[in-house]
């Protein structure tokens, strides 16, 4: 169950970096989750930590050894494929055997161990049945029974989730948790869904063309996202952001935008001018349910959207963007209805306007 | 019964009298006598029209012209096994290795062309070669060439069915611990399986139906059927029954085939699998 280091890793293709430059380090019996939109080389990284592909630059150790050069064999890793990858003409017995025919290990201990991890993920009365006739969480199924019927020291799931049913997706979430847990192997986890990464992962990676991003704990990658794309798609409902602007007043700093201006102190030194600025769905209350927040001001509701147990309230409040509010319930109302909004300053995430990057966060405003 | 259902069957009816008369006038013509072969009116019916006779077999099966098939059948086999490893492995490169280098449309088009140029335009240069290395008519020359000139069909065809393979499938094999070899064995050529076998079919079938080479390359000591049939004569007059006889045997080994593969050989022309 080794550590695994990534050492300035980079892998080209026609000359153009799908991993750039990557350097990670994930503990040891973790379930580590590399998050980034589709194309973001999430999976070209799968496949460098495998040892399916070879880095262009760059080292790779595991356990302090180098592996760059060792194909997955040697290196001991399993890796459930985003589209399944099961061999069609194999039955789901076979195909979860065939790891252990690879190793000629004798009839009746492959039968045994393929039992076992059948019996685990409960599709042991699917063993005889062919691919082609399994649905999907069952081909899923098969395809980690695979990854974990070898003892691989390392499991790569590549997108395990996003090709099921949004119940299952939900099923196998909670066992992925259970099998790391019992499992005690290192699971790394690739996903664009940051539910996924929110749930699951003990620690993330936010990957986005070929480059990570930001590595930290999800309460860190929530709390602070580097920049605003992290911070857009680290959440739930994405992150409002719109244009405001640091000016001073009297002595007093505020930040002003086109709706309102709220004075600040500030903790740490934010040069004076244009900023944007972003606040979560979830931070942002309606005045008639949760009272009045230290900003508050009034919009029109464009669109009420029922997700799950929540409901999104689109509100036209007059800035750049409608502004998405998250309220935790289920919350029906009439187009074009004036309503109330606010929200308290220790929410805010200010960002740099050219690069986008996390100035400072509102409570640290707050000072 | 419609009359539609009707009047198609008797278009079939008409369809299968011309395509298939030929084929039955010489099946029946290697039942007759030389003597029957050229009457006038023609003899068609037999028992009716003439007395069915077994001389033109007796002669196939009791001169060399029995192992001329013999013959067509090794070098037709060689040729297709040695067109099929290597047609194999090349189309699995041209599929699986599109960055290497000299892999683009260019290298394909080139190997394709080797199968465009009629055979005739080309037989020449051929057979000096082989004179020259001092090999002509022999099994090895006739084979060789026959393997050199089946290999861009099987490589067109065959990388048609490893493109249809997804390359996921071979990384999981990979990362379950099979090495190329057993990879190929045990994933990539069940998957290709009903491909595969059309294209072995076809290319059999073209080797055994192959004549120009046959005879340049080849003719003298090493005599394949369709080579044979030009010797079929006695003085001025051509052995016509003999030549029915040949073509019956000669094409037992392809109907056979086109039974057995008809499915996949058809969905191959379809361009599917």
């Amino acid at each position: 169950m080794p550590e695994i280091k990534l050492e300035n890793v980079s892998k080209l293709i026609d000359n153009k970096p799908i991993v750039d430059n990557v350097s990670l380090e994930i503990p040891n019996k973790s379930l580590f989750c590399v998050l980034g939109p589709p194309r973001s080389g999430k999976s070209m990284l799968m496949r460098l930590i495998a040892g399916l592909d070879m880095p262009d630059k760059g080292r790779i150790f595991f356990d302090g050894n180098d592996v760059t050069h060792l194909g997955p064999v040697e290196r001991k890793v399993a890796i459930a494929f985003q589209d399944f990858a099961l061999y069609p003409h194999l039955t789901a017995f076979d195909n979860i055997a065939s790891p252990l025919k690879a190793m000629k290990l004798p009839g009746d201990e492959i039968r045994r161990k393929v039992m076992d991890v059948a019996r685990y993920l409960k599709i042991e009365h699917r063993l005889t049945h062919y691919p082609s006739e399994l649905s999907g969480g069952e081909k899923q199924r098969v395809a980690i029974a695979r990854a974990l019927v070898k003892d691989a020291e390392v499991i790569l799931l590549d997108e395990p989730l996003v090709r099921l049913d949004y119940k299952i997706r939900e099923d196998m979430r909670a066992e992925l948790h259970k099998i790391q847990r019992e499992v005690g192997k290192n699971v790394i986890l690739m996903t664009s869904d940051p539910l996924d990464a929110m749930s699951l992962g003990e620690r993330i990676a936010v990957m986005r063309e070929g480059k990570v991003l930001q590595l930290g704990t999800m309460e860190e990658i929530y709390e602070r996202p580097v920049n605003i794309f992290v911070g857009r798609y680290f959440g739930v409902v994405e992150m409002n952001v719109f244009d405001g602007e640091l000016v001073k007043v009297n002595d007093t700093i505020s930040l002003k935008t086109k709706i309102f201006e709220v004075p600040i102190k500030i903790a740490r030194k934010l040069p004076r001018g244009k900023v944007k600025i972003g606040i979560r769905p979830e931070h942002i209350s309606l005045v008639e349910l949760a009272g009045k927040k230290e900003v508050n001001f009034k919009g029109k509701i464009v669109l009420t959207e029922v997700v799950g147990s929540d409901t999104i309230v689109h509100i036209d409040v007059g800035l750049e963007e409608l502004i998405r509010v998250s309220v935790p319930a289920i919350y029906r109302r009439r187009m074009g209805e004036e309503i109330g909004v606010g929200f308290n300053v220790e929410a805010l995430y200010i960002f740099s306007p050219e690069d986008g990057k996390l100035l400072a966060r509102g409570g640290d405003l707050i000072g | 019964m419609s009359w539609k259902k009707i009047l198609g069957l008797i278009g079939l009816a008409i369809y299968g009298l011309w395509a298939l008369g030929p084929y039955y006038l010489t099946v029946i013509t290697s039942f007759k006598k030389l003597t029957d072969v050229f009457s006038i009116p023609p003899k068609i019916i037999p028992y009716v029209d003439f007395t069915p006779t077994l001389e033109a077999y007796e002669r196939v099966f009791t001169t060399r012209a029995i192992w001329t098939f013999v013959t067509s059948l090794i070098v037709a086999s060689a040729g297709t096994i040695i067109a099929i490893v290597v047609g194999l492995l090349a189309a699995y490169g041209f599929s699986r290795f599109p960055k290497a280098p000299m892999n683009d449309e260019r290298s394909f088009f080139i190997l394709l062309t080797l199968r465009m140029l009629p055979p005739f335009a080309v037989v020449l240069p051929i057979v000096t070669y082989w004179v020259f290395l001092g090999l002509i008519d022999t099994y090895l020359a006739l084979i060789w060439t026959y393997a050199i000139f089946s290999v861009p069909l099987a490589v067109w065809l065959i990388k048609g069915f490893v493109d249809e393979i997804p390359k996921s499938i071979e990384d999981a094999a990979m990362a379950d611990g099979y090495g190329f070899g057993a990879r190929l064995r045990k994933i990539v050529i069940p998957l290709l399986g009903a491909g595969l076998a059309a294209t072995v079919a076809l290319t059999w079938l073209f080797l055994w139906n192959e004549f120009l080479f046959a005879l340049k390359v080849a003719g003298g000591k090493v005599v394949t059927y369709t080579a044979y049939l030009p010797q079929l004569r006695l003085g001025q007059r051509t052995l016509w029954n003999v030549y029915g006889a040949m073509g019956t045997l000669g094409s037992i080994p392809p109907l056979l085939i086109l039974i057995i593969f008809r499915r996949y050989i058809i969905r191959l022309y379809l361009g599917g699998r």
